[in-house]
């Protein structure tokens, strides 16, 4: 048997995000290793009250864990494990690098790209430029011109 | 680099200006608040006209938070049911405001009555914030409890309305009243009042808080463009230079900003806000008892 691979997949709003989702599902299963998802959310862009900061971090907190649940269990269909779920707050580009910098468990980043004609995303437009330097594990990108039948049937 | 402002009738360094609305814009991008709050006063200190002060930084606000209104409806943040009904008692409170705003100009009384409601504005601003963070900062983390199943007297005022975006069934008098309470404050103070809005629509409507600033952005930008109207035509006392020029500094310094709220304590960011719109508050207080204001100077010659 292989090493376990663990796979991490950043959770957002994007269709591709379930590409990756996809991707890492498939292949943790096959390595009998695991899917970790993290979620990052920024506080809100209004400091000026102590009080409305905390019932904002409460709320997207709350939406976080909403968030994740739903998608819980698509990974679970697919990997058939729970998967690792982290929820940081802050910069997400910093939740990333710091994410993967204190957990060595993870071997791989999945990243999805877009189709749109703006560009591949945010993420691996960053990952691949600017903050390239920071990542220290293999960055997997997921083409968007897979379907989902041609993923489940890469390995 | 003097330039002479034609309706503020003041000669004055645009570096000074554009400098000023730098650290401003820093200020509300550290914060994600307007910050008109301490602009005007600003204004006032470097010999700007109290009233072309407040119509002028009311143009301002309008251009700083289009942007952001516009970011918070690309992502959906906005519910435009309760904010047409902010914006109805926003145009409403602001208009209304004008309009005294007019009557105080004649009777001479404007420059005081800015100077007074910065005051006691400020006096509580500033007290609440250090307030807060003190009670907050005692409390542990955990306990901050949403409590919004109560009913208040609020629940049993009428013309309620179903607002579907927001999942509330409350009286279209509350955002309306929010409003005018807002608009009122833009005609006659130059703030765009997210910092009192939001809160409101928090607290008294129950809306959640990315929502609620989402939507007061919104109001904000339409009230400020009707006042911006409002005060060149019937006042005469927007100065377009200035405004220019205070934009010029504040959208620069927001992005600047902006890349700061990560690296601060947010606490020892508030106190520092505190303290300083205590301070700005002082210095009013204290120009208001000891000096006139040039412009409202009377100067006696007697000729032999």
């Amino acid at each position: 048997m292989n090493k376990k691979l663990n796979f991490l997949v950043i959770i957002d709003d994007s269709k591709e995000m379930f590409q990756a989702l996809r991707y890492a599902s498939i292949r943790s299963r096959r390595s009998n290793g695991n899917v970790v998802i993290l979620y990052t959310f920024n506080n809100l862009e209004f400091s000026h009250w102590k009080s409305v900061e905390n019932i904002a971090e409460l709320e997207l907190k709350e939406e976080a864990e909403q968030k994740i649940k739903e998608l819980e269990d698509f990974v679970f269909e697919l990997s058939l494990k729970k998967p690792l779920k982290y929820i940081m707050k802050g910069d997400r580009i910093d939740c990333i690098i710091n994410f993967l910098d204190e957990n060595k468990f993870v071997s791989n980043l999945i990243l999805a790209a877009s189709a749109s004609s703006s560009g591949p995303g945010p993420l691996i437009s960053e990952f691949t430029g600017k903050s390239r330097l920071r990542l220290k594990v293999p960055l997997t990108i997921i083409p968007s011109n897979l379907t989902e039948e041609q993923i489940d049937n890469l390995f | 680099m003097d330039y002479y402002l034609p309706i503020a009738d003041i000669e004055i360094n645009l570096i000074i200006i554009l400098l000023s609305g730098f650290f401003v814009g820093f200020l509300s991008g550290l914060f994600g608040v307007g910050g008109g709050f301490l602009m005007t006063p600003i204004l006032i200190f470097l010999g700007i006209p109290p009233a072309t002060a407040v119509a002028t930084e009311a143009n301002q606000i309008l251009g700083s938070s289009i942007s952001g209104a516009s970011a918070h409806s690309r992502r959906n943040n906005i519910d435009f049911e309760i904010g047409l009904f902010l914006l109805i008692g926003g145009i409403f409170g602001s208009t209304l405001g004008v309009i005294l705003f007019r009557f105080m100009i004649d009777s001479g009384t404007i420059d005081l009555v800015i100077s007074i409601l910065y005051i006691i504005f400020l006096a509580i601003i500033g007290i609440l914030m250090f307030a807060e963070s003190i009670i907050s900062s005692m409390k542990p983390k955990n306990t901050v409890q949403k409590n919004r199943k109560r009913r208040t007297i609020l629940d049993q005022l009428p013309l309620k309305f179903r607002f579907r975006r927001s999942k509330k069934y409350i009286s279209i008098l509350i955002p309306i009243f929010i409003g005018s309470v807002v608009g009122l404050m833009a005609a006659l103070m130059g703030v765009g009042g997210g910092f009192l809005m939001v809160p409101a629509m928090i607290y008294l409507m129950g809306m959640s808080t990315v929502s609620a600033v989402g939507t007061s952005l919104f109001q904000i930008v339409f009230v400020t463009a009707n006042v911006t109207i409002l005060q060149a035509t019937v006042n005469q006392s927007v100065d377009l230079i200035l405004a220019v020029f205070l934009l010029t500094g504040g959208v620069l310094g927001a992005q600047f900003g902006s890349n700061y709220t990560t690296r601060f304590k947010g606490e020892h960011l508030r106190m520092a806000l505190a303290s300083l719109v205590l301070l700005v508050c002082l210095k009013m207080s204290f120009d208001l008892a000891n000096e006139p204001l040039m412009n409202s100077r009377i100067i006696i010659q007697e000729i032999n």
